[in-house]
């Protein structure tokens, strides 16, 4: 027999028996539809914290502040300090310090000194904060912390407008959410690119109030990372850091807070980045501190669902088994007229395998076909605009491509196949003459 | 005259030890071409396992078979399934169809096992329908027929890979003392008009009496041997020709 005609005859065979092979290809149509339905979230949210970290700034990037007590320096991350992406309003007398240790100019050399670490990537942040930012449009005051865009993070999701200019001569900075356009009094986000934002603190030394006007040129879409900063191009860093400083004596206006640098991480791994910096009394923070535990969250769901998919898989190749041994058996003079008429053993062995993988694959296509409706369903009523996701609208919470899809139908089919092994063996194996004198 | 099949001291044993139990017991028996031959005995007798043993659907214990003189003990399983396939055809009493398949998918299934292309093998159990006068009923389900027309379905089956041999186990035993006579009448029209070799196994004596050649089996011996009628030269002749159609049409099969 030809390929082809064992596959239609198979496909012919299951035809033959709708009601088992139905609840057969349902069976199998549960397990394959968690497993394509936890791998497509597990898609969605890889390439979502993906889009994160390289707003980050990336694999090999380490930002550095020098330990105190009463501060370990995490916090110095806005780490999802405001994850809505909602400003939040200035009242009169609101703080906005850092609390920070200074780094001192000798851990700094010895940062550029230390093996692993790039010596020209060192970036000595002098860092603005301000005590608000006002609306020229409606005069609205909201708190704001601000961040810089690495030359390494390049990768912003941005709703409107486009990216900072780090090299522009323009004082330049983009919005952390389109709430932020609304609140400053804009109709959306188009309508705030170009306008202009005013910065405002107070000297450290006179108490006075100074104003720094920038331009809006871009509107981030919300992020775990850089959620609720501005960020802010350089030289509008540096001119808000002479500013702010002008005051100050020279001792303290040279102060670094936090210094920023390369790694060459194909050798070095954060860790030993990191254990280094302690020596000198400096706390690393990478990517992986606040990805990882982020990843670690939902790697654990992800396991526990294809942990039941594979699971309510196992029973379905239950199914298979125990349904093919029962088309073995009804079909026992079949196999024996087919035998005596000259269909060789491996032909026959064939037959059933085939009938079994076609059951893995119409189950599993079954599965795909649901899951890709069901999740394109949740994403897009999750991007409405009461949706739960509708402050993340480049995330979606299911991703399927070609590469998640697929393996999982192909794996089906083998286990499928496998299920199969012992059925198609004792077919292969039965005794024409026997089999035909089976009643 | 040619030997189309021949048995040599064949010994079959069932089972081992003392559960052993021989069914057939130093069987020499030459079948030549063109030949039309009863096996005869009562159940029991041992004419089933010969016949199975002749058609190559199971191996002796001791003895060979000669199929066109070659030794097809020697042969291994793939080779011997494709020898059953392309020179036997098999008509047996409970006819064997597949009951949900329609009567042209039953016939062409030799010809699938073959690996024949879709539209040769429509054509050529087409031709096979013709030939039992069934062509009204190719679309028909093998159920939906009466037990004459199944067994009009199982020998176009067994002539549609154009058989040097036909094998016929109790053809009749289902079948009313009518319907038997039409089959009979077919089985025996192939013989002569096409040459087909036919080993018929029956207890049925007035079946048996058709035949040019009766064998009689007990105990797993045979008791008797006896060559009927003579014209077996005309059925040779004829059964060149169809030989010579039948490797003409395989040489087009490659």
């Amino acid at each position: 027999m030809k390929l082809l005609d064992i596959i239609t005859t198979a496909n012919h065979n299951l035809m033959r028996n709708k009601t088992r092979t139905i609840l057969t290809i349902l069976a199998i149509f549960i397990g394959s539809f968690c497993i394509v339905t936890t791998s497509a979230s597990q898609a969605g949210i890889n390439k979502f914290l993906d889009d994160q970290t390289s707003a980050f700034g990336g694999e090999g990037l380490i930002q550095m502040y020098a330990k105190s007590d009463d501060n370990n320096g995490v916090s110095a991350i806005s780490m999802g300090s405001s994850f809505t992406g909602k400003p939040t309003k200035y009242t009169d007398g609101d703080k906005n310090e850092m609390g920070l240790k200074a780094i001192t100019p000798e851990q700094i050399e010895k940062v550029k000194e230390m093996p692993g670490i790039l010596k020209d990537t060192v970036l000595d942040g002098k860092f603005s904060t301000v005590t608000y930012v006002e609306s020229t449009k409606n005069g609205e005051k909201f708190t704001a912390s601000l961040n810089l865009m690495t030359n390494k993070s390049v990768h912003f999701e941005l709703l409107a407008g486009r990216m900072i200019d780090n090299d522009s001569s323009e004082n330049e900075l983009m919005l952390p959410s389109k709430e932020w356009a609304t609140d400053l009094g804009y109709a959306d986000e188009n309508e705030a690119i170009g306008k202009t934002l005013n910065f405002v603190w107070s000297d450290p030394v006179t108490k006075e109030l100074i104003t720094f006007p920038a331009k809006i040129v871009g509107v981030q879409a919300p992020s775990v990372i850089s959620g609720g900063n501005v960020i802010i191009n350089t030289p509008l860093n540096l001119k808000l850091y002479e500013e702010n400083t002008k005051y100050l004596p020279s001792t303290e206006k040279d102060k670094v807070y936090t210094i920023a640098a390369e790694y060459d991480y194909n050798k070095y791994s954060a860790d030993d980045i990191k254990s280094e910096l302690d020596k000198i009394g400096l706390y690393g923070v990478d990517i992986n501190d606040i990805m990882g535990q982020v990843r670690s969250f939902f790697d654990i769901i992800i396991t526990i669902f294809t942990v039941f998919g594979y699971i309510a898989l196992l029973a379905a190749v239950i199914g298979i088994v125990n349904t093919l041994y029962m088309s073995v058996q009804e079909r026992t003079r079949e196999i024996g007229l087919m035998k005596a008429l000259g269909m060789g053993r491996s032909k026959i062995f064939m037959s059933f395998a085939v009938e079994a993988i076609m059951l893995g694959f119409w189950g599993s296509m079954l599965g795909t076909v649901v899951s890709i409706l069901i999740g394109n369903l949740v994403n897009s009523s999750a991007h409405a605009s009461d949706g739960f996701m509708q402050n993340f609208p480049t995330f979606n919470l299911v991703e399927y491509t070609p590469a998640t899809v697929i393996p999982v139908i192909v794996t089906i089919m083998i286990i499928a196949f496998i299920a199969s092994i012992l059925p198609a063996r004792k077919a292969s194996k039965k005794d024409p003459i026997n089999s035909l004198r089976y009643e | 005259m040619n030997k189309v099949i021949e048995a040599k001291n064949l010994t079959k044993i069932y089972g081992k030890k003392a559960a052993a139990f021989t069914a057939l017991k130093n069987i020499n028996l030459s079948i030549y071409e063109g030949e039309s031959v009863a096996i005869v005995g009562k159940s029991g007798s041992g004419k089933s396992t010969l016949m199975h043993i002749l058609a190559l659907l199971d191996r002796p214990t001791k003895g060979e078979i000669l199929i066109d003189g070659k030794n097809a003990s020697k042969l291994k399983n793939k080779e011997l399934n494709k020898l059953r396939n392309e020179r036997f055809g098999f008509v047996f009493q409970q006819f064997f169809m597949n009951a949900n398949d329609t009567v042209l998918e039953n016939v062409l299934l030799p010809l699938k096992i073959a690996k024949l292309g879709r539209k040769k093998r429509k054509k050529e159990a087409l031709e096979a329908l013709k030939i039992v006068d069934l062509e009204s009923k190719v679309k028909n389900k093998a159920t939906d027929l009466s037990g004459g027309q199944k067994q009009r379905v199982c020998i176009a089956r067994a002539i549609v890979n154009q058989p040097q041999v036909i094998f016929a186990d109790e053809p009749t035993g289902n079948l009313d003392s009518a319907t038997g006579d039409k089959i009979t009448d077919l089985l025996f029209d192939l013989n002569k008009k096409h040459g087909v070799t036919l080993i018929i196994v029956t207890h049925d004596e007035d079946l048996a009496k058709l035949c040019n050649r009766v064998v009689r089996i007990s105990d797993g011996k045979i008791i008797s041997d006896q060559t009927v009628r003579k014209d077996l030269k005309k059925a040779a002749s004829k059964k060149r020709e169809t030989e010579a159609a039948r490797v003409k049409k395989a040489n087009e099969r490659k």
